[in-house]
């Protein structure tokens, strides 16, 4: 129960952008809201999907979100390093954002490779930041009943579900096995105890006890 | 409820039921509703400007992929708990809604009768503890003689 890589692209493909078109269309109204009127030359927004299907037949030119840039990503990086905390991302699908963008219009991107080893960098320390949390929550000799994880965006969740999920119930079932365990065992001692003091001597409780 | 409004509780329902471990309320209603939407957009395709309808098309495109992921995720479900699925939906009083659609209902009915076939389930002594054995074609078992008791009378077991 968790959401592939194309499940999370087809949500990050419905994240709005800006884009300049080279060609005239009118108002279009969409099931997902009204788009346009395009006019050469005047920004526009549109959906990503819409966006990545245009540029690819050359009919417009992606703006980049404000975001990919190295100032900014310097900054989160910075911010991400130095927080004991997830901090807030620009954009809830940023890493799918940023593999599309990649893809679709690598030369409108400025310092496209270094925007994107910082958006790994920042992706690779959010997700030891994630290892590491998960690790203290499961270590716990009571396991909290809940951990708050504002911040964090779908793509991390959904790449630590599968573990934290399967390694929750792992534990259950130990501590289950456990208890159980005790509880027979308990309940044979004083089985034993019962039996002894029907007969009353105190020799045989020993031994009862030792055995 | 505009059109764009139903679109976005299917895309929380979708995720929703994608990541929930049980299965949930079902939309029907936004469903229905999204399809109808979708067949008025084709319909009205041809009468659109030409540049635009590509985009029409993909969009309708996307939402049908996203309705026909939310109802293969139920479907999954309702076969992967089919038995207990069927338990609650024999216990809920009649003022509750049901977590299935009708059209649910009936493919549950049908997955478990071809399930029943090929399997059944046998219960301890004391009715405590019970569980569902497969009987896959040309395999021996040794068990209690109820719970075959009517495959026996069918002819779709041979006692050996």
């Amino acid at each position: 129960m968790s959401l592939s890589p194309k499940e999370l692209e087809y949500l990050a493909e419905c994240e709005p952008v800006q884009i300049v078109s080279n060609f005239h269309m009118k108002k279009m109204s969409l099931i997902s809201g009204d788009i346009g009127p395009l006019r050469p030359g005047i920004p526009c927004q549109v959906p990503l999907w819409m966006a990545v299907n245009l540029s690819r037949s050359a009919k417009c030119k992606i703006i980049p979100p404000d975001w990919m840039n190295v100032d900014v990503l310097q900054r989160i990086k910075h911010e991400e390093k130095n927080s004991p905390l997830f901090t807030h991302m620009p954009a809830e699908h940023y890493m799918a954002i940023g593999k599309l963008l990649f893809q679709a219009c690598p030369g409108e991107i400025k310092d496209c490779d270094e925007v994107k080893t910082l958006m790994k960098d920042i992706w690779d320390t959010r997700y030891a930041k994630l290892r590491r949390s998960v690790k203290l929550f499961l270590s716990q000799e009571e396991l909290p009943l809940f951990a708050q994880v504002d911040h964090l965006t779908m793509m991390e969740m959904c790449q630590i579900r599968p573990f934290l999920t399967h390694s929750l119930e792992q534990i259950y079932r130990l501590k289950k096995t456990a208890s159980l365990a005790q509880a027979a065992n308990e309940e044979s001692q004083n089985m034993s105890t019962t039996m002894s003091s029907s007969i009353g001597h105190s020799q045989s409780q020993q031994s009862q006890s030792q055995r | 409820m505009t059109a764009y409004e139903v679109l976005q509780k299917l895309q929380k329902g979708w995720l929703n039921e994608k990541l929930a471990p049980e299965l949930l309320t079902p939309l029907t209603e936004e469903v229905d509703c999204m399809m109808a939407q979708l067949k008025s957009m084709e319909a009205s395709l041809p009468r659109l400007e030409k540049e635009s309808v590509r985009h029409h098309q993909l969009e309708i495109e996307r939402v049908r992929y996203l309705i026909a992921s939310y109802l293969r995720t139920r479907l999954a479900k309702i076969q992967k708990y089919a038995w207990s699925i069927r338990d609650e939906e024999i216990k809920r009083q009649s003022t509750e809604p049901s977590k299935l659609t009708s059209e649910e209902n009936k493919f549950l009915k049908e997955y478990l009768q071809v399930k029943r076939a090929e399997s059944v389930i046998v219960d301890d002594a004391e009715g405590k503890s019970e569980s569902q054995v497969d009987l896959p074609v040309g395999s021996q078992f040794i068990m209690k003689y109820r719970p075959v008791s009517h495959l026996v009378n069918s002819n779709d077991v041979q006692l050996v």
